[in-house]
């Protein structure tokens, strides 16, 4: 009898052993093999939303470049905290791949809600960026961001701005403008983009803080103003509105999205899906169609890693002054 | 504008389109009523579909995915109490009824002519109102989504015939509930233990599913068939013909689902119950209500199929989606660089004018494949339970997970599935729990948005015009439960003998 267990105990070890060998040379081919199967985008959003447009538009015109359909899985909830959760701790085989949105992805690290960090995604691409503007009904008293700061003075605890609530980049936006100017504008967390829209041109509010890209069909039609932009430069989109900066308010912030694979993943298919990436991105087709629809800014991984260190630095001192 | 209407029309007059407003319809159908595949999803999948098409068939694609599947959620509502869009949770109350009296048919002949109207209804008020009802819409400021919501609160009221201290421990047990979550004003995280799953709140529609379809089956172990009265199901296979007399409570409903339609962060939800509850209010029969009364079914579908065109007044106006659906077709409309606004009406005049056209094939098309099919669909309340359990139960599974592909929510239907056949056993209002979840948040944000904005007086709520008028309606809702109280009681008990003794 215990010969028999330890014969059948040898015998497994052996197995285990021919096993692992075994999964080493699949590995090994697989990497060489990659991609066999479709590859799955983990998509942190609601179908339909921004991030979800981007990653199907991705998947549509990647087809020229990769043997593989992508498949789009959304997986919302938590301000996007759920779908980055999944991609970090996602096989590390290369079929599963998943988009990143700021200031989010971050602002979760700085509350220590997060059960993962930069380090816990190998960076792709980021595709989109949508910078913030603060924005008022057209028939506002508010021509400039001075007019605004000067009522403030005045009358303290008078005005109210829409955002989209604690932890987003509306609210990063707001809460480093009191903190630039001095001032203490209301905060009023509406639902969402459409809540934000709904409340200032109801004039329920005084003023937006807002993204670029959900305003713009309303200022063309001539009921929304754009007082100023929170990016370093002005947009070569919109030239004539100027920059908190150059007024002497200092406030970048935007909402950017983009992709990324979980950390540790062989080298050669990260390099075979950052190649497709490189690709699709510069694809006419794929130009055309995110025309009008997507704010494209392609950074490179590096680049990209850079922003997010930055981003990270800035939700960690928000979070310290005023915690949501 | 006729001159717009005209070439509009004849872009709609082609095989291609039509064909695409037939498949968005017939997909809209089956997705409507698989609980958990919702028309927003559909419509996301086709965004980048569409990209490259005729913005006309693309759009009235999806036009008809959002029709069809308004309509298709009723089917299973009706069929197996399993609302198929939470939209359709309030046609359970009477729809479900009918078809265990063996009128299964009727209750989806009846659903299909009111989401019919509630369609049309709305489809012209969006086409020929447009813009004057969106500038009404930014009128509804914080306080008076505040007030909204108690409305629909007052509803429990109302739903809950038998016993009005039970139903209002239900709802608030579903407020309670609606707490869980990130605080909506200062992002504080409530009641969660520090699942990641629930910073959002508890999901909707796995609740929905857990409460209506899965403690509905383990109510339906007992039993061998959905159907009680056998001699009688055989009717239902007929075509059956409208009951008179529902006009008035369809053009009421598809008035009322228009209205809240526009409203965006209301919903299609809120106003079916909304609807229903107006309806038995002004029912002179009211104590028939939730046992199998037509009028409640054509009440509440006919105010979801309302919604569609509301909702889509301050989408294509101001860019603002009344609902998700509409902001998955704001993706569509992008895409074809079609961007909300003015422009919209004039430059892509043919277009959109094209597109909002189709909407009445939609709802044409529905209506046809709904009176036909409608016997077909009766059926499946006369197929064994022994088949038909497990079949609900694997729906069931699969539609919580969908929603947000996440195995926490199938848990958490199952657990809302057990809660809720003990609720229900015990004599709790399922529906109200319903209410409570849905408008709890809506409630809470509306309450603290106003208060930040009044710097904390409470003045704020009663001194805007909208306000008042919604103070007024709420008063009249609760007053005849309160004042009539004993009478009403009396009456319900004669009510529930006769009923005894015609059964």
């Amino acid at each position: 009898m215990k010969r028999t267990v330890t014969l059948l105990m040898v015998l497994l070890l052996f197995g285990l052993m021919v096993a692992g060998v075994f999964a080493e040379g699949t590995k090994e081919k697989a990497a060489a093999n990659y991609p066999t199967k479709p590859v799955t985008i983990i998509v942190a959003s609601k179908a339909g939303g921004g991030t979800d447009t981007m990653a199907r538009l991705f998947a549509k015109y990647a087809k020229k470049y990769f043997p593989q359909p992508f498949v789009v899985v959304n997986k919302p909830g938590a301000g996007g905290q759920l779908g980055f959760e999944a991609l970090a701790n996602a096989k590390k085989d290369g079929y599963t791949i998943g988009t990143l949105f700021t200031p989010h992805v971050t602002a979760h690290i700085s509350s220590g809600r997060a059960k993962y960090t930069l380090d816990s995604f190998a960076l792709l691409a980021n595709v989109v960026t949508d910078p913030g503007v603060l924005v008022v009904k057209s028939d506002s008293p508010f021509k400039t961001i001075n007019d605004i700061i000067a009522a403030e003075k005045k009358n303290p605890g008078s005005l109210t701005g829409a955002t989209t609530g604690p932890g987003g980049d509306d609210f990063f936006a707001l809460t480093k403008f009191n903190n630039a100017a001095g001032i203490h504008i209301k905060e009023v967390p509406a639902k969402g983009s459409s809540g934000e829209k709904a409340e200032v041109l109801g004039g329920h509010v005084d003023m937006a803080f807002m993204n670029v890209s959900q305003v713009l069909s309303n200022v063309k039609a001539g009921e929304l103003r754009m007082l100023a932009v929170m990016t370093p430069k002005r947009l070569s989109y919109l030239p004539d509105i100027p920059t908190f900066k150059e007024l002497g308010i200092d406030i970048v912030s935007d909402s950017s999205r983009g992709f990324a694979a979980p950390a540790g993943l062989p080298d050669a298919i990260y390099q075979k899906l950052l190649d497709t990436f490189q690709k699709t991105l510069k694809d006419p087709d794929f130009l055309k169609a995110s025309k009008g629809v997507l704010l494209l800014n392609i950074m490179e991984p590096k680049e990209y890693r850079a922003y997010l260190e930055d981003l990270l630095k800035t939700t960690n001192e928000i979070y310290k002054k005023s915690p949501w | 504008m006729l001159s717009i209407l005209i070439p509009a029309l004849q872009t709609l007059f082609t095989f291609k389109v039509m064909l695409a407003i037939l498949m968005g319809t017939i997909g809209g159908i089956i997705i409507g009523a698989i609980p958990g595949l919702t028309a927003t999803m559909a419509v996301a999948l086709l965004i980048p579909v569409t990209f490259g098409m005729d913005p006309v068939v693309g759009l009235s694609m999806m036009g008809g995915v959002y029709s069809g599947g308004m309509y298709g959620g009723a089917i299973s509502s009706i069929l197996l109490s399993t609302p198929g869009t939470p939209a359709a949770a309030a046609t359970t109350f009477d729809g479900y009824p009918l078809t265990r009296q063996g009128k299964g048919g009727l209750a989806i002949t009846v659903a299909t002519v009111a989401s019919f109207w509630g369609g049309i209804i709305s489809t012209f008020a969006l086409l020929l109102l447009a813009p004057l009802l969106a500038r009404f819409a930014l009128k509804f400021g914080p306080p008076e989504y505040f007030l909204l919501a108690i409305m629909g609160l007052a509803s429990i009221v109302t739903l809950t015939s038998g016993n009005l201290v039970k139903g209002l421990i239900s709802g608030l047990l579903g407020l309670i509930i609606a707490t869980i979550g990130m605080d909506p004003i200062t992002g504080y995280i409530r009641f969660t233990w520090g699942i990641t799953d629930l910073f959002e709140g508890v999901s909707f529609m796995p609740a929905l599913i857990g409460l209506f379809s899965i403690s509905q089956i383990l109510s339906l172990t007992s039993e061998a068939q959905i159907v009680q009265e056998l001699a009688t199901a055989p009717k239902s296979l007929k075509r059956q013909k409208m009951p008179k007399g529902l006009a008035p409570t369809i053009a009421r409903g598809g008035l009322l689902g228009t209205i809240v339609g526009i409203l965006p962060g209301a919903g299609a939800t809120i106003a079916a119950f909304i609807s229903y509850n107006f309806a038995k209010q002004i029912s002179k029969t009211p104590e028939k209500f939730g046992k199998g009364n037509p009028e409640g079914v054509a009440a509440s579908e006919s105010a979801n199929n309302g919604v569609v065109g509301g909702s889509l007044v301050p989408l294509l106006t101001l860019g603002i989606p009344g609902n998700s659906v509409a902001a998955a077709l704001l993706g569509g409309l992008m895409i074809q660089g079609l961007i909300p606004g003015p422009e919209l009406f004039t430059k892509h005049g043919a277009i959109t004018y094209g597109f909002i056209l189709s909407l009445f094939f939609a709802n044409i098309f529905f209506l046809i494949l709904g009176l036909y099919f409608a016997p077909l669909f009766a059926k499946v309340s006369t197929v064994s339970n022994a088949i038909l359990i497990p079949a609900i139960a694997m729906l069931s599974v699969i539609g919580s997970y969908a929603i947000n592909n996440s195995i926490f929510d199938v848990g958490l239907m199952l657990f809302f599935g057990i809660a809720g056949y003990f609720l229900h056993k015990a004599g709790f209002s399922l529906g109200a729990i319903v209410l409570g979840l849905i408008l709890g948040p809506i409630a809470e944000l509306g309450f603290g948005q106003s208060l930040i904005i009044s710097n904390g007086s409470p003045l704020i709520f009663f001194t805007r015009p909208i306000s008042i008028i919604l103070w007024i309606i709420i008063i009249l809702l609760i007053l005849p439960a309160f004042s009539g109280g004993i009478l009403k009681k009396q009456r319900q008990k004669e009510g529930e003998d006769e009923s005894n003794i015609t059964e």
